[in-house]
C-alpha cells in the first residue's frame, strides 16, 4: 500500500492551526514552481532552445 | 471548467490545471500553518516545501479515499509528511556540511586566513551592487531567487550581475597571473 493511501487513515486536529495566508506574489510564485515541476519536459526544451540560440550567437559573433 | 471545493478532486484527476491555483487559493493558508509548524525558519525552504506538497498531491490523487477521509484532512496530512521529510533532509544536509566543514578546516587551516583576505580584496574590485550579490550570493549562500527580491529585479539579472562579476576578476586574476 502507497503511503499516500495510508494517508487517508489519518486525521488530523486542523483546529489547531491558525491559517497563515500567502500573498498573491507568493501565490503566484508558488504556482509558477509548481507547473515547472510538473512540466520538467517542458522547460527542458526551453532551456535546449536558449542554449542552441547563445551559442549560435557566440558563433556568429 | 470552473474548479470548485465539490469538484475539485475530479478536476485534478483530470489534470485540469486550473485547479492548481484553486488549491493555492483555497488551502495554501491551512497548508502554509502546518509547514512553518515544523519547519521554523527559512522562507524559501517553505515555499519549495508547498509546492512539493502541491506536486504530490497532483501526482497521487488517485490515492485519495473520499469513503474514508476529507480531502482537507488528507492533503494536511500529505502537508505534515512533508515537512517531517523536509527537516530530516536539511538535518542529513547539516550534518554532511559540518563533517566536510571539519575536513576543509583541518586540511587547509594555515591558508584559509589568507584566503578570506584575498576573497575581500578581490571582491573589492567590484561595483557595490556586483560586491552585494556576490557576497550573498558566494559567502553566506542566499538563493539567487530571495537576492533577486531583495534588489526588486529577476533572477536572470542576479545571473547576469554573477556571470559579469565573474569575468572581471577572472581579467583580474589572470593580469595578476602574467
Amino acid at each position: 500500500m502507497s503511503l499516500f493511501k495510508d494517508l487517508n487513515d489519518v486525521k488530523l486536529d486542523l483546529s489547531e492551526f491558525d491559517e497563515l495566508p500567502l500573498s498573491e506574489y507568493e501565490q503566484k510564485r508558488i504556482l509558477k514552481d509548481v507547473r515547472n515541476k510538473i512540466h520538467p519536459k517542458k522547460q527542458m526544451k526551453k532551456r535546449l532552445g536558449l542554449s542552441v540560440a547563445i551559442i549560435a550567437a557566440f558563433m556568429l559573433s | 471548467m470552473r474548479v470548485t471545493g465539490e469538484n475539485v478532486v475530479r478536476q485534478i484527476k483530470l489534470k485540469n490545471e486550473e485547479a492548481l491555483p484553486f488549491l493555492i487559493k483555497t488551502y495554501s493558508g491551512l497548508l502554509n500553518a502546518i509547514i512553518r509548524k515544523y519547519l521554523n525558519g527559512n522562507h524559501q525552504d517553505m515555499e519549495e516545501c508547498l509546492a512539493d506538497v502541491l506536486v504530490s498531491i497532483w501526482f497521487h490523487i488517485d490515492s485519495y479515499d473520499s469513503s474514508k477521509n476529507e480531502f482537507k484532512q488528507w492533503i494536511a496530512a500529505i502537508t505534515k509528511y512533508r515537512a517531517i521529510d523536509y527537516i530530516r533532509k536539511s538535518e542529513k544536509l547539516k550534518e554532511h556540511v559540518s563533517n566536510v566543514d571539519f575536513d576543509e578546516r583541518m586540511s587547509s587551516q594555515v591558508s584559509s586566513k589568507q584566503n578570506v583576505l584575498d576573497l575581500s580584496s578581490l571582491f573589492n574590485e567590484l561595483n557595490d551592487t556586483e560586491r552585494k550579490i556576490f557576497e550573498k550570493y558566494y559567502v553566506e549562500g542566499v538563493p539567487s531567487k530571495e537576492i533577486a527580491s531583495e534588489f526588486q529585479a529577476k533572477d536572470s539579472w542576479v545571473h547576469n550581475k554573477l556571470s559579469m562579476g565573474r569575468k572581471k576578476l577572472k581579467t583580474i586574476l589572470l593580469k595578476d597571473e602574467v
